[in-house]
């Protein structure tokens, strides 16, 4: 399998091609509940997890509720 | 008796408002924050950190949104643009609650916020569909425009975050509570209860502090103070204080005294 070229919270990271976002968060071994996904600066709602495919060159963000005032 | 209000579309009993930050603990975070009676809880987004434990525990199992009603912040942001997208993230974290503190920094030393940017990202927030309570300065033109925009609260700052000075521009802080007409809540600079209780007394609808719970030697103790003192200051603004004088004005009869 091929990887591909991504940047996930701004570290360059390579994984393997073809991933979906459940896929993706498995792969980078993060629990799939409380926290969000940006794709290139747009939320994936968590009804599209399924059917969005990370592809080469890709932006994402992944973030979670922390403690803050 | 009750004294609810309402923040938007939103009833909410209590009129103390607490952060989540700076705990030494997750468990004296959930303590403190019980103790406080607070309904309204703020939380940060940040990035996750990658190669982190899978088992590491979320705030949001800990102080949960079936118990609280959370209030996510844009802390950190120096755009508006940045704001609007650290929403959107909390929106979807949050399944599709709108509810948000808007703060857009202007210095990273200051912290106080850029209001011309605030002003923007209010503006772009509501039209998004965003209930945004917005953390300003205490300038009366600002609030008013910023209520103009749609924000569901106006909330100046006491004083600089995390600074606990407590109320330096009472004055300001009365104008805007007099002219405004959405809740305005005293966010960030308390210090300690007799700054929430004056914020009460000035006529403020709800208080919003952190560190003078999570900063404090007993966050507890302190936790409980602060609920009392935002009651205690909420019933003094209702009762209407006695008028102040130049003079003083005896309380016991000046007849009878035994030696007249």
């Amino acid at each position: 399998m091929k990887d591909i070229q991504v940047s996930i919270n701004a570290e360059s990271k390579k994984i393997p091609e073809n991933l979906n976002i459940p896929q993706l968060l498995n792969f980078l071994e993060l629990k799939d509940d409380l926290l969000v996904v940006e794709l290139n600066e747009e939320v994936v709602m968590r009804a599209d997890w399924e059917t969005t495919t990370v592809g080469e060159g890709d932006k994402l963000e992944i973030v979670k509720a922390i403690g803050g005032g | 008796m009750s004294d609810s209000f309402r923040i938007g579309v939103r009833e909410f009993q209590s009129r103390l408002m607490v952060g989540t930050g700076k705990y030494a603990n997750d468990q004296l975070a959930i303590d403190a924050i019980r103790e406080s009676g607070a309904d309204i809880v703020t939380m940060a987004i940040r990035r996750v950190n990658l190669g982190q434990n899978k088992n590491e525990s979320n705030i949001l199992e800990l102080i949960s949104p079936d118990e609280f009603t959370i209030l996510p912040n844009t802390a950190g942001c120096y755009t508006a643009d940045e704001s609007v997208r650290t929403c959107k993230l909390a929106r979807e974290l949050l399944g599709g609650h709108s509810l948000v503190k808007l703060e857009v920094i202007g210095d990273k030393n200051t912290l106080l916020p850029d209001m011309p940017e605030t002003l923007k990202a209010a503006k772009d927030l509501v039209k998004e569909g965003f209930e945004v309570m917005v953390y300003c300065t205490d300038d009366f033109d600002y609030s008013i425009a910023l209520e103009d925009a749609g924000c569901v609260a106006v909330m100046p700052l006491a004083a600089p975050i995390g600074s606990g000075r407590g109320i330096e521009n009472p004055q300001a802080i009365e104008a805007i509570v007099k002219r405004i007409q959405v809740p305005v809540i005293v966010d960030a600079g308390i210090g300690t209860a007799s700054d929430a209780t004056l914020a009460m007394e000035l006529g403020c609808d709800g208080v919003l502090l952190n560190t003078a719970i999570a900063g404090a030697q007993n966050p507890v103790l302190m936790a409980a103070a602060m609920r009392q003192a935002v009651k205690a200051g909420r019933s003094a603004y209702l009762a209407g204080r006695m008028p102040k004088s130049d003079q003083a004005t005896a309380s016991s009869p000046i007849e009878g005294v035994i030696n007249s």
